[in-house]
């Protein structure tokens, strides 16, 4: 027989379920939404200075008006350098270069690309930002189509337009001498 | 009847076809013109109408062909401007201490640079000065323009010569130098290099892009069959020629040109060889089986066309070589008479004029109301040695430009010819030392009765360095009048409608009012 002290003892133990069923998936208390404390890690010990990588014309300059090349090897070196301006710089006509200064200045990334290709002091730079050859006379250059240019040594007797002058063409020959363009 | 070609067939005829050589390449291109001048029914031509291109290639440097002549501080000491920017390569002012050129410092190599020549109202007139009131001076070896230009004491109202000054290729107008800095506005491509500013100048399309057809080539395509409408029942003789082979300035969409030589037409045979030298035997050999009428031979329509064109080409050229060689006469006058007493040069630019006065001379035989011709005179390329080298080279062009106008005049086709210059580049101000090298702006001339002339048209620049039309590197000077509006001025003349002008240059309203009542520049009549 159910006695009315049963039946109490069965409604107290429904409510505490129910209120412990509630109680489960309501929000977190303000306490627990607090981010948990972190100890940062203390920062690692600066890492050693990583070299900056080399220009494009650091390397294919590295070793312009050496004594271990020829002044055809630095002419050569030049072209190449040029061939890889316009390569890379699609829209260099918008640069128009008519003398030496203005070649070097794209090389310094006056070039719509703003792109580098040689540091600001460079051998083959003079004070003045010409590109020089290995008598610190500035290169000849010489605009015959855009991207294409005749690039002309003084030669030792650092005049232009003398016999010992010697030039590379578009086309990869060279003109010594005096011939003039 | 259907004819299904196999692959291999289709190979072996077109090899077959393909027997011409390069050697003969510009003689085959001559029968671009094969395309049909249309005997159309338009206005026809009013008159006959030349208009003959002669191309300074290498950039000539034009500061020293016409320049300030100015001292007085009214006018900004223009020509001390212009002495000071040239140092040693400027020319020598009558009034002033000589210009000294010394070529090499540390030695007594000393050479006082010769003066300039006045520009006047006339012969022994009074100085021409400019709207602004400005002086000029001309090379001292122009004295014939100069007399072009100023007319003579007994004509002095026959001027035949005006300058256009400071002109070069633009995209669009560029207001002064801080808009040129501004980096904002779109500017030739390429600019200061030899074969792109060629080409611009030629095609008129400074944009950079491909052009395959020029300003002249063009024009040719809107006026031959218009206006040179007498070539009739399968005559056809071309509207443009050239003298130096062939340049994007003469070829259109349909139209090309005839490229011939001193001594007339590329052919294939004929008078110019021996009758038993290889070349000669071949071409002989060529041509008979390009004229055969047997079809037989010519098994596809590829090879048909290629025989038809070929064998046009060859008549063509001798059509134009037999009245090249015996011109007759015109309006009454000898041709090699007249060419004999004009006092041409026996050099390169003499032999090309004289050739351009036996094909204007002949343009009623070959049937031409309107006719174009194209001269190349290189050498001005001078980053070496200016003074020296460009003193020979205007002597020669003063000499036989005097003679060609004279003799065109004694032929009474002065009316109608006019000749204009052009040139890939001016040149920096700055001296290099004994020459100067590639800029952008400059002066050109213009040639002919129908010019308004012993007027400098333009806007001459400043001549000071850093000054306000220098961009840089030593004086580099930008241009205030565009190539399109000095060649819209002459196309109008030459029979291109308003219209038109815009086919033939594409940028032309970015400078001109297409329709408007004044010319561009105002140097023609």
């Amino acid at each position: 027989m159910i006695t009315r002290k049963s039946i109490a003892l069965l409604a107290l133990t429904a409510a505490l379920a129910v209120f412990f069923f509630w109680n489960r998936n309501t929000a977190p208390s303000e306490l627990e939404q607090q981010p948990p404390i972190v100890t940062l890690p203390k920062p690692p010990p600066p890492k050693p200075e990583v070299p900056m990588g080399k220009l494009i014309g650091e390397k294919l300059l590295h070793q312009y008006a050496s004594d271990d090349t020829t002044l055809r090897d630095d002419l050569q070196a030049i072209s190449r350098l040029s061939l890889s301006y316009i390569t890379l710089v699609k829209n260099h006509a918008n640069h128009p270069v008519g003398c030496n200064a203005d070649l070097a200045d794209a090389f310094h990334g006056k070039n719509p690309h703003q792109q580098r290709f040689l540091p600001d002091r460079h051998k083959v730079f003079n004070d003045e930002g010409e590109m020089i050859d290995r008598w610190q006379t500035p290169l000849f250059i010489h605009p015959v189509s855009a991207g294409r240019w005749e690039i002309r040594s003084a030669g030792p007797d650092r005049k232009l337009w003398t016999g010992d002058d010697l030039q590379l063409l578009p086309n990869g020959t060279f003109v010594e001498g005096f011939t003039k363009n | 009847m259907s004819r299904n070609l196999s692959r291999r067939r289709f190979l072996g005829e077109a090899s077959c076809a393909a027997l011409g050589s390069t050697s003969i390449l510009s003689t085959i291109l001559n029968l671009q013109m094969a395309n049909n001048a249309v005997a159309g029914t338009g206005d026809g031509a009013s008159g006959r109408k030349t208009l003959v291109c002669l191309f300074l290639s290498g950039g000539c440097d034009s500061y020293n062909v016409l320049l300030p002549a100015d001292t007085s501080p009214a006018n900004d000491g223009a020509y001390d401007d212009y002495a000071a920017a040239r140092s040693n390569l400027a020319l020598s002012h009558p009034d002033k201490a000589p210009v000294i050129f010394n070529p090499d410092a540390g030695t007594n190599d000393q050479i006082a640079n010769p003066n300039f020549l006045p520009l006047n109202t006339a012969e022994g007139g009074a100085a021409y000065t400019d709207s602004s009131g400005r002086s000029y001076g001309i090379h001292p070896s122009c004295t014939r323009l100069k007399e072009l230009f100023e007319g003579t004491s007994a004509e002095p109202n026959k001027k035949r010569l005006s300058f256009i000054s400071n002109i070069g290729t633009l995209v669009e107008p560029i207001a002064d130098k801080s808009a040129y800095e501004s980096g904002n506005l779109p500017l030739p491509k390429a600019l200061f290099s030899h074969s792109d500013q060629t080409e611009q100048w030629q095609t008129s399309v400074p944009q950079g892009q491909t052009i395959l057809s020029g300003w002249a080539g063009r024009a040719a395509d809107i006026l031959h069959s218009r206006l040179n409408t007498e070539q009739t029942n399968g005559f056809y003789m071309p509207m443009n020629f050239s003298i130096n082979g062939n340049t994007v300035f003469q070829t259109g969409a349909t139209e090309g040109q005839f490229v011939l030589t001193s001594n007339g037409a590329l052919s294939f045979s004929g008078p110019h060889g021996t009758a038993n030298d290889a070349q000669s035997i071949k071409n002989r050999t060529l041509k008979e089986m390009a004229t055969d009428p047997m079809n037989e031979h010519y098994r596809n329509l590829f090879q048909q066309a290629f025989r038809k064109s070929t064998a046009d080409s060859i008549e063509r050229g001798e059509q134009f070589q037999t009245s090249f060689d015996a011109p007759g006469s015109v309006n009454g006058q000898d041709v090699d008479a007249a060419i004999d007493a004009a006092g041409f040069l026996d050099d390169y630019l003499g032999n090309q004029l004289r050739a351009a006065v036996r094909t204007i001379a002949i343009r009623e035989t070959l049937k031409l109301c309107r006719q174009t011709l194209f001269i190349e005179y290189g050498g001005w390329d001078n980053h070496s040695e200016l003074l020296n080298t460009q003193a020979a080279l205007l002597s020669s062009l003063d000499t036989n430009l005097y003679a060609y106008q004279n003799c065109l005049e004694a032929l009474g086709l002065g009316d109608d010819v006019i000749t204009f210059t052009s040139s890939d580049f001016a040149r920096t101000l700055r001296s290099n030392g004994q020459g100067t090298d590639h800029a952008w702006s400059g002066n050109q001339f213009v040639l002919g009765s129908p010019v308004d002339g012993g007027k400098i048209v333009g806007n001459y620049a400043s001549l000071a360095i850093d000054g306000p039309d220098d961009i840089g590197r030593g004086g580099r000077i930008f241009p205030k009048v565009s190539v399109d509006e000095y060649f819209c001025e002459l196309l109008d003349w030459f029979g291109v409608a308003q219209g038109e002008m815009g086919t033939v240059l594409p940028n032309i309203e970015n400078f001109h009012t297409l329709g408007a009542v004044n010319r561009p520049l105002g140097f023609i009549s």
